[in-house]
């Protein structure tokens, strides 16, 4: 009997050693901002791309500038975008972002290998505040269909932001899940909107361009207009709820969708977290091609333990 | 008995006639060719990308700044590469969906004939190129260089998984403060840059299809500074003695397992 214990003693540590040396364990830490990570199961590996952190005294002086160029680059294109969109002007200034990380998540199972991009923004406190100002401002100057989109803004959580304000805004918001029969009427009135709405963004872009004269200008119109009205959208799945996390009360959303160029398509999937923290918001987004949804969906529930809130609205 | 066999000869026949009716054609470089009816496939040939970038040269020729003879003769050489589209090679992507979700797969197809050529065959030194183009143009081989060429192509494939490092190697100096950088904005990126071939499907040939129809594919991972990006290649030369074609097919690694039976088929087909 000894012999044998000690036999099935070796063969079982043989095992462990050439599982153990067979498989690669990763297990990588990704950190999500304000002091708060996520760990990738065993087989997924997390490769940074860029890193910059919340708290200024861990950044080098690369990151402070990529912080810096960032911000700057948000806070001109809000002013710009947001006044076009809801005709209301801006006056966004300071810091859109506290940080931010890019990671490529590589993993694998029986389809073969997986990829994703998970980006992690910090939204600043500094911002929202800004955000709920301008919303409000949209609300009383903008029109009643610019109204309706600021319906679930920031602006709907009061005139402050807090961790447990956000959290109770997150939960007000219904659960939805569209299937694609759903969203069958709603892409095609978009795909029938989208050659104007193209076509208005290049207008104005090339009105605010230099350097062209009137003809350059309206030969390139023309051109832009021919390449820009081929493009459609087609969704099959979109989905909000509010969830628990182990970071507390979060947002889940999921959108699959395809971008398409005259016939071509390209099949993605967004799977989007908003967790409120006391410093700010962190959303986290991952993207990836359609196939890989239910991979990355798992593994990023896993991830942020995510579970299902029993008291949302119905 | 009697009524079981009655189901299962009505069942079979259903079957029959349904995968029958399960294909529809489409035009390629080298014949038509058919996909199952739950697969779109959509033609580069036939968008309006075709005359869009044809007349996005002329507009480009037309600017005072590119009227050296040079351009123009540039300009002119692309005008005539966009009109060979949909006749000496065409791109096509495969769309289906499954469970799993949306899928699609490009493929594309060079008719190695008309190619030749363009580049004019006399031009082309190697001898091995002229005996290669013949057997093309003959569209068949004889057992004995087909075995020879199977032979030899296979031989040479890695057997598992093989990895080529493709790194650059950059002066020392230069890979340091190269790796100072991504450290500093908290990256994990290096300067690798490999290419891992696995799962490699030996040079065979599909027995049944209307043309000498050979094929080949590979799982392919690329490792750019540890990102990597994982494909799947299945490429096929179909011998239609008068379009000889080539035919690559690309589509991501985790597609792979749908779409290998739908190539297979697609290049089987072709007639």
């Amino acid at each position: 009997m000894k012999v044998w214990n000690k036999k099935m003693m070796t063969l079982a540590c043989a095992t462990c050693l050439t599982v153990g040396m067979g498989a690669v364990v990763y297990a990588d830490t990704v950190d999500l901002g304000y002091d708060q990570t996520a760990n990738t199961s065993a087989t997924v590996k997390a490769v940074a791309m860029v890193k910059v952190p919340t708290q200024m005294n861990e950044r080098t002086a690369e990151q402070n500038k990529i912080a810096k160029d960032a911000n700057k680059d948000a806070v001109d294109t809000l002013n710009s975008v947001s006044t076009f969109l809801y005709k209301v002007p801006t006056k966004y200034s300071g810091n859109v972002y506290d940080g931010f990380s890019l990671y490529q998540l590589q993993g694998e199972n029986h389809l073969g290998y997986h990829k994703a991009y998970l980006m992690n923004i910090d939204v600043s406190k500094e911002y929202i505040k800004q955000r709920i100002a301008y919303e409000q401002s949209v609300l009383q100057q903008g029109t009643e269909e610019v109204k309706a989109q600021f319906k679930h803004g920031f602006s709907s959580i009061g005139s402050e932001y807090s961790k447990s304000i956000a959290e109770q805004a997150l939960k007000n918001v219904k659960p939805y899940t569209l299937s694609s029969e759903e969203l069958h009427s709603k892409v095609v009135d978009i795909n029938r909107e989208l050659p104007k709405a193209l076509s208005d963004v290049t207008d104005e872009a090339l009105q605010q361009g230099t350097g062209l004269s009137v003809t350059e200008k309206q030969e390139l119109g023309t051109l832009l207009k021919r390449i820009t009205a081929p493009i459609t959208i087609n969704a099959t799945h979109i989905s909000y709820a509010p969830v628990n996390t182990r970071y507390g009360m979060a947002g889940k959303g999921v959108i699959r969708s395809s971008l398409g160029y005259d016939g071509f398509i390209y099949p993605t999937s967004l799977i989007g977290y908003l967790v409120p923290a006391q410093e700010g918001l962190i959303l986290q987004i991952l993207f990836t091609e359609d196939t890989s949804y239910d991979f990355w969906n798992t593994e990023l529930d896993r991830m942020n333990q995510t579970v299902e809130y029993k008291g949302a609205q119905k | 008995m009697k009524s079981l066999k009655t189901i299962v000869c009505t069942v079979c026949l259903v079957g029959s006639v349904t995968a029958a009716g399960f294909a529809q054609n489409i035009n390629t470089v080298a014949g038509v060719a058919s996909v199952p009816n739950t697969v779109k496939v959509v033609t580069l040939s036939n968008t309006s990308i075709k005359p869009m970038l044809h007349d996005a040269v002329i507009y480009e020729a037309k600017k005072p700044s590119n009227q050296s003879y040079k351009m123009q003769q540039g300009a002119k050489e692309a005008i005539e590469a966009i009109e060979q589209m949909g006749i000496a090679y065409d791109l096509y992507q495969l769309q289906g969906a499954d469970a799993t979700g949306e899928k699609d797969a490009i493929v594309f197809a060079l008719d190695m004939k008309s190619t030749m050529e363009v580049i004019k065959l006399d031009d082309v030194k190697d001898p091995m190129a002229s005996v290669a183009m013949q057997m093309l143009e003959k569209g068949d081989l004889d057992p004995i260089t087909e075995q020879f060429m199977l032979t030899a192509v296979n031989s040479q494939l890695p057997i598992g998984a093989k990895t080529f490092d493709l790194t650059e190697s950059l002066p020392k100096e230069i890979e340091t403060k190269s790796q100072a950088m991504y450290r500093a904005i908290g990256s994990d990126l290096n300067n690798t840059t490999q290419i891992t071939v696995q799962d490699v499907k030996p040079l065979t040939k599909i027995h049944g299809a209307t043309y000498n129809t050979y094929t080949i594919s590979s799982r392919i991972i690329g490792n750019t500074g540890g990102t990597f990006n994982p494909y799947y290649a299945n490429a096929a030369v179909v011998m239609n003695p008068a379009h000889p074609t080539l035919y690559l097919a690309i589509t991501s690694d985790v597609q792979r397992t749908y779409f290998e039976p739908i190539l297979h088929e697609f290049y089987k087909s072709i007639k």
